[in-house]
């Protein structure tokens, strides 16, 4: 009896095999478009902390990703501790570092993570050599900007300021003595009026002084009758000017209520701007990406190309 | 093959040729001035001088950023044939002559073609025949040293036009002969048709100059250039007018008036006016004016004269 594989057991082979290329391809093609076999070049950056990076933050220039962040290590250097950051960048666009380039770590204002900027080189310096050491410029963080708030120069002011404060309180000590002795002397012109010694003390002790007095102040209740009369009419008015200015009031809390919504707004704004301008970037890059396929490209319609304006006699008045 | 094999087939030709675009932050940059420059040279072929200005600018600043030299001639180029469409020569004769040195230096001789070319205008526009055959000659060597198949029968036909301007067709018709055959873009098609036909007009063959400006017409429009529909239908208005026949002229003054309107070059709406206005008499057409008299272009108070 002839021994061999049945048609399922084929089939089934088949199968896997077909699998297997397609897996295949699947990987080259994610493996070409995240760039797995690009050639890249790997430097050290050297900060005085890690700013929140960590393995697999990206490297940018002009904005644009050119590397990963690989790992990240504490080395002494220079008798001081410090955070060896090993990067691994595009070797195609290796050529723009140089020895004048400057890798800084960005933080994002509200959304996105911490990322390396590294600035161009200039045309006149050399080339930074693979696993070579790019120059870095540190990040300032909140507690350094305060101490750089906070440096001598402003505290010497504050102690200056202190020291004049206290002169002045002496100053005032000093002055203590002739200001008890005018108290003083306020209190004996009080108690001489009081026992109506003197010009004032006669006034206000004359009795005819004060039926005067009286008789201003009925002439000045009948006016004030006269004035209520005539502010009486105002009451409705009033009445009505009160529940205006509480629809006023009313109005302007949803006013407030409005502004601080806005003002939540605009704070968050930033970060939506921010969050929007990332996400179309990447929707560019796809959209390039696609684009660079031959197969695509063929049905796309051609690009106009951009020439320098020809101006003639006939175009111009 | 059924048709799932094909498309099968057709997907894995997709994911096999890839998708990986490769990160290319200078050709970026160069692609993003190149994107500003076409959308100014859009504004500028719609007579929208203000915008045309503002991306041209971009376009500059963002080409010296990046250190593109051929864009910031480009640019330079751009902003001077601005000023030369505001009338202000001195700045793009400057201009000119910047992006000229600049693509001097680069070996870009289309470009350097281009920039004498445009240099000739400004001498034309100024007065000086003389300095505009001057440009014209180096614009000429220029597009010969390039080897570009456009640049030189696009001088030939400004030489067409430099003689046609002084009434000379002999030479005009020798160098529009020479570029007859070089002349295969629409642009050129439409320069070329444009001077052939004020060539038969100069001639008095006016069957013939009707022909080409209406040649010259079609190839403008099919890249909208406007001002150079707004000359062929100009051009299309006189050949009619000496003619004699007198409403057809009316209709395509008229047409010019409406395309100089949007472009708002008031020197050419006030001659199609003037024109309009003849024809209109000339012929006892009794064609109503108004729309064109009352036109708000027409309108604007004139400027205020100098105190000195």
């Amino acid at each position: 009896m002839e021994e061999g594989f049945t048609r399922k057991e084929k089939m089934v082979g088949l199968f896997l095999l077909v699998m297997i290329i397609l897996i295949k391809i699947t990987l080259l093609v994610i493996a070409q478009g995240k760039g797995w076999f690009q050639s890249q070049t790997t430097y050290y950056v050297y900060f005085k902390q890690g700013y929140n990076l960590r393995q697999g933050s990206l490297v940018k220039m002009f904005n644009t990703e050119i590397g990963k962040v690989t790992s990240i290590d504490f080395k002494r250097k220079e008798d001081e501790n410090q955070v060896e950051v090993t990067i691994r960048v595009v070797t195609e666009k290796a050529g723009l570092i140089r020895t004048d380039s400057v890798a800084e770590v960005i933080a994002p204002t509200l959304i996105g993570s911490e990322y390396i900027e590294i600035s161009p080189g200039s045309s006149g310096y050399p080339v930074v050599r693979a696993a070579g050491t790019i120059a870095s410029q540190a990040h300032k963080t909140m507690s350094e900007n305060l101490a750089e708030l906070f440096n001598e120069e402003t505290i010497k002011q504050a102690r200056l300021t202190i020291n004049n404060i206290t002169l002045l309180t002496e100053r005032l000590k000093n002055h203590e003595k002739a200001w008890l002795a005018t108290v003083n002397h306020i209190d004996e012109v009080v108690v001489s009026v009081i026992k109506a010694q003197g010009t004032l003390g006669e006034l206000v002790s004359r009795r005819d002084f004060y039926n005067r007095m009286n008789l201003s102040m009925t002439e000045v209740d009948k006016a004030i009758l006269n004035v209520q009369k005539v502010t009486g009419d105002l009451v409705p008015a009033a009445q009505n000017l009160q529940t205006a200015s509480k629809t006023i009031q009313l109005e302007t809390e949803t006013v407030k209520g409005i502004l601080a919504d806005i003002k939540g707004g605009t704070q968050e704004f930033p970060g939506l701007m921010e969050t929007a301008s990332e996400t179309t970037q990447e929707g560019k890059t796809v959209v390039e990406a696609v684009k660079t396929n031959p197969l695509i490209r063929l049905t796309l319609p051609q690009e106009k190309k951009s020439q320098p304006l020809h101006v003639e006699p006939r175009h111009v008045p | 093959m059924c048709l799932s094999s094909w498309a099968g087939c057709l997907l894995a030709a997709v994911m096999i040729c890839g998708c990986g675009a490769k990160q290319d932050p200078y050709g970026q940059q160069v692609q993003r001035a190149t994107s500003l420059s076409l959308q100014g040279e859009q504004w500028f072929s719609q007579g929208d001088l203000r915008r045309a200005d503002r991306d041209f600018t971009r376009a500059l600043e963002l080409s010296r950023a990046v250190d593109y030299p051929q864009g910031v001639a480009q640019q330079l180029n751009n902003l001077a044939a601005i000023a030369l469409e505001q009338g202000d020569l001195e700045k793009a004769g400057r201009l000119f002559v910047q992006a000229w040195e600049l693509n001097q230096d680069l070996q870009n001789w289309e470009q350097a073609s281009t920039n004498q070319a445009n240099l000739a205008t400004v001498a034309q526009k100024s007065g000086d025949l003389g300095k505009a055959g001057e440009h014209l000659r180096l614009a000429q060597e220029a597009a010969q040293r390039s080897g570009s198949k456009t640049a030189l029968p696009r001088i030939y036909c400004r030489w067409a036009s430099f003689y046609l301007d002084q009434k000379q067709a002999g030479p005009a018709g020798e160098f529009l002969e020479k570029a007859r055959a070089a002349a295969s873009t629409p642009d050129l098609k439409g320069a070329w048709q444009h001077q052939w036909g004020r060539l038969a007009l100069l001639q008095g063959n006016t069957e013939a100059a009707v022909s080409n400006f209406t040649l010259a017409l079609e190839s403008d429009r099919k890249i909208l250039d406007r001002a150079a529909m707004a000359s062929d239908l100009l051009y299309l208005g006189q050949t009619y007018q000496t003619r004699g026949d007198l409403s057809r002229a009316f209709y395509y003054y008229g047409r010019a008036f409406d395309v100089y309107s949007g472009l708002g070059k008031k020197t050419q709406l006030r001659l199609c006016l003037e024109r309009l206005r003849q024809v209109n008499s000339q012929g006892n057409l009794r064609q109503s004016l108004e729309r064109f008299e009352k036109h708000p272009q027409l309108q604007a108070p004139p400027p205020k004269p100098s105190s000195s």
